[in-house]
């Protein structure tokens, strides 16, 4: 108390803690710099031990700001607008504005400085503690800024803008930041809250304020938890919390701003409740529960009828698993095993859940032994979880226990900590609610600085100190106080007021003296019991404020309490820096052997580097020079050594513009980016060098050296000379050339028309250059163009495309437009080449072509078709008759008519594949069903041969055009028919081979030679026979039947021995699964 | 009734729309040995007014003729209510006849030149 009083009359100021650890250099100085000089707060900087962080203090974060900096000694005194930075490898501590450093203690335990350091920030600053959380990895800082929350201070963690997440977000994860922001919006706020300041008017208070009613009032509604009837001071703490946070300075700017920020409500709610709790707090109450309450509960118990035990406002869980624990540890080992079943409550859901997990971390064994770490938790990564055992006997659900009762038939109850937030009248509601759920002689257990007030008649005391009662058989809620005075000075039950008005007859006296003395006796007694009222009203008075009393100093009990574990986690701390200490020595050491090492890698590389090196001093003498510099220029050191360069080999280096830009580098600290001096140098000839020379201030006195880098560029000149030349031969060729041409940059700029392009275009090069060709490409073609060239571009793959182009006279002319990229040595493309071909001629004859013989066809089919009709009408005319001569007649003229009708088809076909206009209407069909229609329609028209099939692909479907490969079979089942007029049978197999189709036909007939067999494929091959006339066709069947399977992405292909026989097989890709 | 009125009376009607005259002979001889009553237009022109005196049991349409074509006329008669039942089978020698009887709405086709059997055959199917 002595403290905080001193720093209240003290000038106070923020004093903002920023704890940092790996990463968190960059976030730092980024909000440094954004904090202006005028802040009015004092910045204290506490890194973690981290090798990334050491360079931390290094002088480049001192200029980043403004404000002075400080590194702190021990017992420095901190002033506002300045910021100390702490040692690594120590413990900082603040009290009254003075830094205390002490070193770190033991090696191989937890180091955490910064939760130390905000430990004490909120110790002695309270509401002026401000902690800030950067990037870095671990926990330290979590706990530092929960206790700052927990003191009114107010707490930052830098948000995803970290670089190492863990540090702010494990203190984000623990519920007690209050801004979650990136370091710059971090500085913002800081500003912010430094102006709200010292406009001063933080101090309005809200109590007894109406508004704050209405807040609750809303809050109630909105979340079903009244606070309304929560000790007034608790509540008005906690509302001007969440204004300071939110840089509001009246209560009714925050009823306006709670009003229109949902989330504020939530905020507020959260804040109202304080879940502060530990495994077995209190030892002595648990010794109390073990030696008097437990054996209690047990004795003479069936294990049919379990012990139920309820702990309202149980917040994360540890008192209801504590009583699981020590259940198990006296019970447990009995053969009768006496069943526990423990229901605990809380009004906030994130508690309840986390109480429900069971998960806590590492520190629980400041209060957990290690045998029953053993015994009841098991390790999990970052702490320990409740064994199941132990979970089993735990229930845990959300409910306020000032509303209702949540478990009837209790055998102990257990409300610690809880009532101490409430206000007079809540607190006995709460308290006749607990005891209504208890069993006659059932126990309660309260907070060691609670007590029951008015409702002490309900139980008894078992151990008042330890807080430990049980209720009263037939004690009921309405029996007060004032009725047990009433019988024990003899009168009636009636209220006391109304005795005092009407004093009652007197009845059935005969003695006067006696009756007088009655009278007397009387009146005493009326004085007595109006004496007697008078206490009680008083004794009424002084219990309520003794009350009061209690809970305030409760409060401050809670809080020294939090400060004691705080200063026992400082304390272990402290033994670890020492040995940090010793490791820093170390590690210094280790980095002046890099410093060496890194001086003699220097040395070497300046040696070794072909360009030559001249140090200058400030007269532009020559202090030293590389190797490469003496070879290139033929000198010796003793020649050069502290000669001023242009006296250097004959006054070679004497050139009047070297002279005056080396002269302004000294004067006017300016650098020399390559200069190109071409000089005819009297050691090496005429020479040009490319020059680059840097002003270098060394040593304390910042002595001025000239540093010139010289590289001899002649060659180079050369080749970018020829290179000049061999462009202006390939410009003059590319104008020279009828054909249009340009180049374009590796992005697909064009940056080069020739000027047919112009011509032909009749625009302007600045039109078209880039991406401006697209306008003259023909509506229909635009898309596709830019489409592909941009593929080219992505890809490297040359360009190719046939599309209209627009002529100046507006007529679109089809051009093959084509570009190839050029490489550099490392394959980057550099350049593409293009032309433009005009094609519309070409194009044109094409479409003649096909359009020619799609007419011719049609032409020599309509005669056809009549001659072939004739024949049919004549032929079944003879079919009636006998005469056998006009059938055969007619028989050969139709097959004459047919050969011209496979004639016909073929030529157009051939017409098709070669416009590229072969299409393919594809269906699912079953192979061997189109094989076998095939072979049966073969067979009538065969009279020598025997059709063979050989399936061995049943039921497979394939996706083919069933016409065309029809077409193929029966091409390739006729060819083996005629070139085998000496067999007397051609086989058809089919089978699956590799998701493959094949279909092959062999013969027996005169086969194909070796030579003869690629060109099977080809257009106008035909096999040479000996009957010369069953050859018929112009011997484009197989080139057909090549190009059909191709479409149908197959292959095609032919084994052959000549004199023995051929077999054409092809195969299709099966897309489809067997049926 | 005799059995030869009967006869007569239930002959189908075959309309041949052919500008190929040697071709639309040569149809009416075939069609008349299979016992059709038969009647030939030159040409597409009035084909509307001639369908709906004449009433075919099916049309035997080519595609190439001058003036309307073949593609033409199927969508005339296919869009009117009084003779889109009619069955249309494009008998043509263009390569593609049977995308061009599918694209105008055809009932069939045929591609030219054909075997006697099937073309009777072809007709026989439209006329159950």
């Amino acid at each position: 108390m002595k403290i905080k009083q001193q720093v209240k009359h003290n000038s106070t100021f923020p004093i903002v803690g920023i704890g940092a650890s790996a990463g968190g250099l960059k976030a730092f100085t980024q909000l440094l710099e954004a904090i202006p000089p005028d802040i009015d707060m004092a910045f204290v900087l506490v890194q973690h031990l981290d090798p990334t962080t050491k360079s931390l203090l290094s002088e480049t974060l001192a200029r980043t700001t403004p404000l002075p900096f400080i590194k702190v000694i021990d017992g420095i005194k901190i002033t506002k607008n300045h910021v100390y930075v702490m040692p690594s490898e120590s413990y900082m501590t603040i009290v009254n504005h003075t830094l205390h450093l002490t070193p770190r203690k033991k090696r191989n335990s937890i180091h955490k400085p910064i939760d130390a350091f905000f430990q004490s920030l909120a110790k002695h600053h309270g509401k002026d503690a401000i902690g800030v959380l950067l990037s870095g990895m671990g926990n330290d800082g979590t706990e530092g800024l929960r206790t700052i929350k927990e003191s009114g201070g107010r707490t930052f963690a830098q948000d995803d803008s970290a670089q190492f997440k863990n540090m702010p977000q494990s203190a984000i994860d623990s519920g007690s930041v209050d801004f979650i922001l990136s370091s710059l919006e971090i500085a913002h706020t800081l500003f912010q809250i430094s102006r709200e300041i010292t406009s001063g008017n933080h101090k309005s208070k809200p109590e007894g304020d109406p508004t704050i009613d209405a807040i609750l009032a809303i809050l109630h509604a909105d979340s079903g938890m009244d606070f309304r009837q929560y000790k007034q001071t608790t509540v008005n703490r906690r509302i001007q919390r969440r204004m300071l946070l939110n840089h509001i300075k009246t209560v009714k700017d925050y009823a306006e701003f709670f009003n229109n920020n949902p989330k504020e409500a939530e905020a507020l709610q959260k804040d109202m409740l304080i879940h502060v709790t530990s495994f077995f707090r209190e030892p002595e109450q648990f010794e109390a529960l073990k030696t008097l309450v437990f054996p209690a509960l047990a004795k003479g118990r069936s294990s049919k009828k379990p012990i139920n035990v309820w702990i309202p406002g149980c917040a994360t869980g540890e008192e209801a698993y504590s009583f699981a624990i020590l259940f198990k540890e006296l019970f447990g080992k009995k053969t009768h095993r006496i069943p526990v079943k423990i229901f605990a409550t809380d009004i906030a859901k994130d508690v309840i859940a986390q109480a429900k997990r069971g998960v806590y971390e590492e520190d629980i064994t400041k209060h957990v032994s290690p045998i029953r770490i053993r015994q009841f938790f098991t390790k999990v990564t970052g702490g320990y979880k409740v064994k199941k055992s132990i979970r089993d006997m735990c229930e845990f659900a959300v409910a306020d226990v000032t509303q209702k009762p949540s478990q009837l038939d209790n055998d102990l109850v257990s409300c610690r900590n809880l009532l101490i937030y409430l206000g007079d009248s809540l607190q006995q509601k709460t308290l006749f609610i607990l005891s209504s759920t208890l069993k006659p002689g059932g126990f309660l257990l309260l907070g060691k600085s609670e007590g029951l007030g008015a409702s002490a008649k309900l139980f008894s005391p078992l151990d008042s100190k330890q807080k430990t009662y049980s209720k009263n058989a037939s004690t009921s809620a309405t029996h007060d106080l004032r009725k047990t005075i009433n019988t024990q000075v003899g009168m009636s039950t009636t209220p006391l007021s109304t005795h005092t008005a009407t004093i009652p007859q007197p009845v059935d006296f005969n003695n006067t003296a006696r009756q007088q003395k009655i009278i007397k006796l009387k009146e005493a007694v009326t004085l007595t019991q109006e004496y007697a009222n008078e206490i009680i009203s008083e004794l009424d008075t002084m219990n309520e404020e003794l009350q009061s009393a209690n809970e305030e100093l409760t409060i401050s009990n809670e809080e020294l309490q939090t400060t004691n574990e705080e200063l026992e986690t400082l304390e272990e701390e402290l033994q670890t820096a020492n040995e940090e200490m010793t490791t820093l020595n170390d590690e210094l050491q280790a980095r002046n052997e890099e410093v060496t090492r890194a001086l003699d890698y220097a040395d070497a590389i300046i040696k070794t580097v072909p360009e030559s090196l001249v140090v200058l001093d400030s007269n532009l003498r020559v202090k030293s020079a590389n190797e490469s510099f003496y070879k290139i220029f033929n000198v010796k050191p003793k020649d050069t050594a502290d000669r001023v360069i242009y006296d250097l080999g004959n006054k070679q280096w004497d050139i009047p513009k070297l002279r005056t830009l080396l002269e302004k580098i000294i004067t006017q600290k300016n650098t020399l980016e390559d200069f190109v001096v071409e000089h005819d140098f009297e050691t090496i000839g005429q020479r040009t060098m490319l020059l680059n020379a840097r002003l270098l201030l060394q040593g304390p006195n910042k002595n001025p050296l000239i540093l010139l880098f010289m590289v001899d560029i002649t060659e180079q000149k050369k080749g970018e000379e020829a290179l000049k030349q061999s462009e202006k031969r390939l410009r003059f060729m590319a104008e020279s050339m009828p054909q249009k041409i340009f180049t374009a940059d590796s992005k697909g700029n064009i940056d080069y028309f020739n000027p047919v392009w112009m011509e032909y275009t009749g625009l302007l090069f600045e039109q078209i250059r880039d991406w401006g060709w697209a306008q003259v490409i023909h509506p229909n073609d635009v898309k596709e163009n830019i489409r592909v060239w941009k593929h080219s571009i992505d890809t490297g793959e040359p360009f190719e495309l046939e599309h209209r182009f627009r002529r100046a006279d507006g007529q679109y002319h089809w051009h093959l437009s084509r570009a190839l990229p050029m490489r550099d040595a490392k394959g980057n493309i550099i350049k593409w080449f293009g032309s433009n071909t005009d094609i519309d001629d070409q194009k044109a004859a094409v479409e003649q072509k096909d359009e020619f013989i799609s007419i011719a066809s049609h032409e020599l089919k309509t005669p056809v078709t009549t001659i072939k009709g004739y024949a049919d009408i004549l032929a079944k005319l003879f079919q009636n008759t006998n005469q056998v001569q006009p059938l055969n007649y007619l028989s050969k003229m139709d097959f004459q008519i047919n050969r011209l009708i496979s004639l016909v088809n073929e030529l157009l076909d051939v017409s098709r594949i070669q416009s590229g206009k072969l299409q393919l209407d594809k269906d699912v069909i079953l192979i061997d069903e189109i094989v076998k229609d095939v072979i049966e329609d073969m067979q009538h028209t065969s009279e020598t041969h025997q059709i063979i099939f050989e399936n061995n692909a049943n039921n497979h479907q394939i996706l083919v055009d069933k016409y065309r490969i029809t077409q193929v079979l029966i091409n390739l089942i006729s060819n083996a028919i005629k070139y085998s007029p000496e067999s007397d049978k051609v086989i058809i197999k089919i089978s699956i081979n590799n998701k493959n189709l094949i279909v092959s036909v062999k013969d027996f007939g005169i086969g194909i030679s070796k030579r003869d067999q690629p060109k099977v494929f080809d257009r106008f091959f035909q096999a040479k026979t000996r009957i010369r006339e069953s050859a018929f066709g112009l011997g484009l069947g197989l080139y057909i039947s090549s190009e059909i399977i191709k479409a149908h992405e197959g292959k095609i292909w032919i084994e052959s021995v000549k004199g023995e026989g051929s077999t054409f097989s092809f195969s299709l890709p099966l897309s489809l699964p067997r049926r | 009734m005799n059995k030869q009125s009967l006869r007569s009376k239930e002959l189908k009607k075959i309309l041949v729309v052919d500008d190929d005259q040697g071709i639309a002979n040569v149809m009416q001889i075939m069609l008349d040995s299979a016992g059709y009553e038969v009647n030939i237009l030159t040409s597409g022109k009035g084909i509307q007014r001639k369908v709906l005196e004449y009433l075919p049991d099916v049309i035997l349409l080519d595609i190439w003729m001058p003036g309307i074509d073949g593609k033409q006329v199927t969508r005339l008669l296919k869009e009117n209510n009084k003779t889109k039942h009619i069955p249309i089978i494009v008998i043509s020698a263009l390569n593609d006849t049977e995308e061009i009887a599918k694209t105008a709405g055809a009932n069939d086709f045929l591609a030219k030149p054909f075997e006697m059997d099937r073309f009777l055959l072809k007709i026989k199917e439209h006329l159950k």
